[in-house]
């Protein structure tokens, strides 16, 4: 399966909230504390595992100024940032 | 002073008075009878059911709350414990468990495992099982403590020791930093022991004096651990209802476990019109400088205020409490006795 068409969803070892448009994620076992920017809390909250990556990258090129190319590029690299610290997994 | 990502966002939950953190006593049975305990069992009320707690997790769901502290009582008495633990972080919150641990066997430890907790903190007084279960007056108790740090280290759950700092345990502390430190545990100790929540004084009677609190902090810290620090004018008085609450196990709502002035009852109430009750905005009003004597006395640089601890023992939310007074004296004078050079 190509990436693009992967499901993005929220790891278990993560607790979070969206505040004021950004997402403060709490990663439980490290008891670390991140802090996503606009683009990225938006990416954070659509990741629900049940949309493709494809499809949160149509969101966001419809919310946001970039073109389509470079939101599937961004959510993509985004997504697979967040999995290494584990606070996604890709289905 | 500039604040990083997350320290801004504290801030912002902290000016638009967002109940960022929350501390929800699921109930108030306990298998021990701790000396300085400020809760009273028996009250003839009727705590929460599993439903009416669910229905209090939506709210704060709502609200934004990220942090969610179940304590009591002893949270394990509670045999709906974990419907309600798994429902709260199905609902996204970030779990603090407070608990005695004595109830924890193996397959309590896994399930604590599966619930992904930010941390468990379980009471601690002493390495000497004399001393914890004489604090506890509960033969046995320290055993059952210490095997409970065991079984959740084996899962690797995040554990603290939380030790409230006594006459009867003070010379523990040193011995407790190590056991700490031996089993890779968080370390947290209090030196507030506060009145019951009926009125009753009876725990203060437990407390540390001017004294024994000088030659505590004398012999267990560095001179630059004590420095004084300066207070600005606008600083609010604490976090209480501006960005935490309390919630009793009847569904009483504070703003913090030892103000006890009600905000409303979740039961009847939604947390929307509760967040607005006028001791909540009282306290959002209030600065520092609004202390007539608190913000001129010459002691405030070395004050830790509690306004809840001056309203339980001194009867006034605004005015000194006695015990911050006694805490800020031994505090100065630490920190201006005469040291070695290696201090």
């Amino acid at each position: 399966m190509s990436i693009e068409n992967k499901i993005p969803s929220k790891s278990p070892q993560t607790a979070s909230r969206i505040v004021d448009g950004e997402a403060v994620i709490v990663l439980l076992k490290k008891s670390r504390v991140h802090v996503l920017n606009e683009v990225g809390s938006r990416i954070w909250e659509l990741s629900n595992g049940k949309r493709s990556i494809k499809k949160i990258a149509d969101t966001i090129f419809k919310e946001f100024q970039v073109t389509k190319k470079k939101a599937l590029k961004d959510t993509i690299e985004f997504v697979k940032s967040l999995t290494k610290k584990e606070m996604m997994v890709l289905k | 002073m500039k604040l990083d990502y997350y320290q801004k966002i504290v801030k912002k939950t902290v000016d638009e008075n967002i109940p960022f953190t929350v501390h929800f006593d699921l109930t108030y049975k306990c298998n021990l009878k701790c000396v300085h305990c400020y809760v009273t069992e028996e009250k003839g009320e009727k705590e929460l059911s599993t439903e009416e707690i669910k229905s209090i997790i939506n709210q704060l769901a709502e609200a934004n709350t990220l942090y969610l502290t179940f304590s009591g009582g002893e949270i394990f008495t509670r045999e709906d414990f974990f419907e309600i633990a798994s429902y709260a972080r199905k609902k996204g919150f970030a779990l603090r468990l407070l608990t005695n641990g004595t109830l924890v066997t193996p397959q309590i430890a896994n399930k604590i495992r599966d619930l992904n907790p930010l941390s468990v903190r379980m009471s601690l007084y002493a390495t000497d099982p004399d001393v914890h279960d004489a604090i506890t007056r509960s033969k046995g108790s320290q055993r059952k403590t210490v095997k409970a740090f065991s079984l959740l280290k084996e899962r690797e759950i995040k554990v603290a020791i939380n030790s409230v700092l006594m006459k009867e345990n003070v010379g523990e502390f040193k011995r407790l930093k190590a056991f700490a430190q031996e089993i890779d545990s968080g370390f947290v100790f209090d030196l507030g022991i506060i009145p019951c929540d009926n009125g009753s004084k009876k725990p203060l009677t437990h407390r540390l004096t001017e004294n024994d609190l000088i030659d505590f902090f004398s012999s267990n810290s560095r001179t630059s651990e004590w420095e004084p620090i300066e207070i600005p004018d606008d600083s609010p008085l604490c976090g209480a209802g501006l960005n935490t609450i309390y919630i009793s196990p009847y569904g009483e709502a504070y703003p913090c476990v030892s103000i006890r002035e009600s905000c409303g009852n979740l039961t009847r109430q939604p947390l929307s019109e509760i967040w607005q009750a006028p001791i909540l905005k009282r306290l959002r009003a209030t600065k520092f400088s609004d202390l007539k004597e608190c913000s001129t006395c010459p002691l405030k640089s070395y004050c830790f205020r509690c306004p809840g601890l001056a309203l339980l023992e001194d009867g006034n939310l605004f005015g000194p409490s006695q015990a911050a007074c006694t805490l800020a004296r031994a505090r100065k004078t630490t920190y201006e006795k005469p040291r070695k050079a290696t201090d």
